[in-house]
């Protein structure tokens, strides 16, 4: 299975929903730090998904290979965050596995974790080999991304020239590693395609 | 058992308890090899087969 047009597009279009669901729902919903507390809310409340956000007790994210994972039982949800992360960590974690709630799709699922795990780990681009779970994590990524630092926002700091990465992770609270990659010229130009709507 | 019976051990008890779907955040690893990674995956999810876990706390991020 290949990252595809539509699988990006669908994932675009569902993160600018939940945007607009947040809009209409959270107050002050216009500053640059979007809330997590409230993303989660709004799955609940407006959307009736059944979310249990959990944290592991002695397994530590530094230095794992994994910092959190998502459990679908088909109509209710476990998130589990492994300990000893950072706010903005916290916060992206969370945000990418709800993503997963959001985008649950019956052609992703697996529980092939063997698989999962050895097709991630292979050192191959996505495009060439990936398999549906991989896809699914990459665009749950993608999604998180776009609703904590959306797109027309890195497009400007970009245009704008000599970003300042620590200071754009403390205004959006997010990890300073993926606004990085997020600002990389090639990505942020390779997604324009699929934001027309949005300029 | 090796580092893959025991996460396939795991996977059954996460599907007899009625799991679907799992989904992973994975760090960036560099140069660990596959059964490094599949340990610390299975280690993560035993934890929450043992109930080792607590709710999160609700984030304090609410919009100023």
């Amino acid at each position: 299975m290949l990252l595809n047009t539509p699988d990006i597009r669908y994932c675009l279009e569902k993160a600018e929903e939940i945007s607009e669901i947040y809009r209409m729902h959270v107050l002050n919903s216009g500053a640059t730090r979007r809330s997590i507390r409230e993303f989660l809310r709004m799955c609940t409340e407006y959307l009736g998904k059944k979310i249990e956000l959990k944290e592991l007790l002695n397994v530590q994210a530094q230095d794992n290979s994994i910092r959190g994972y998502y459990l679908s039982f088909g109509d209710r949800y476990e998130i589990c965050l492994l300990a000893g992360m950072n706010f903005c960590w916290r916060r992206f974690v969370a945000c990418k596995e709800l993503f997963h709630v959001i985008l649950d799709d019956e052609r992703y699922r697996t529980t092939d974790i063997y698989n999962h795990v050895e097709e991630v780990i292979a050192k191959f681009p996505v495009a060439v080999m990936a398999g549906s779970a991989v896809v699914s994590e990459a665009l749950a990524e993608i999604a998180a991304m776009e609703f904590l630092f959306p797109y027309p926002d890195r497009r400007r700091i970009l245009t704008a020239g000599s970003p300042d990465y620590l200071a754009i992770a403390q205004r959006y609270k997010i990890p300073q590693a993926l606004v990085e990659e997020y600002l990389v010229d090639s990505f942020v130009k390779g997604l324009e395609p699929y934001m027309v709507k949005k300029q | 058992m090796n580092a893959r019976e025991r996460l396939l051990a795991v996977q059954a008890a996460l599907e007899a308890r009625g799991v679907k779907d799992v989904k992973f955040f994975f760090s960036v690893m560099s140069e660990k090899p596959l059964s490094q990674v599949v340990t610390e995956v299975t280690q993560a999810l035993q934890a929450f087969l043992d109930d080792q876990v607590q709710p999160l706390p609700a984030f304090d991020d609410l919009p100023a």
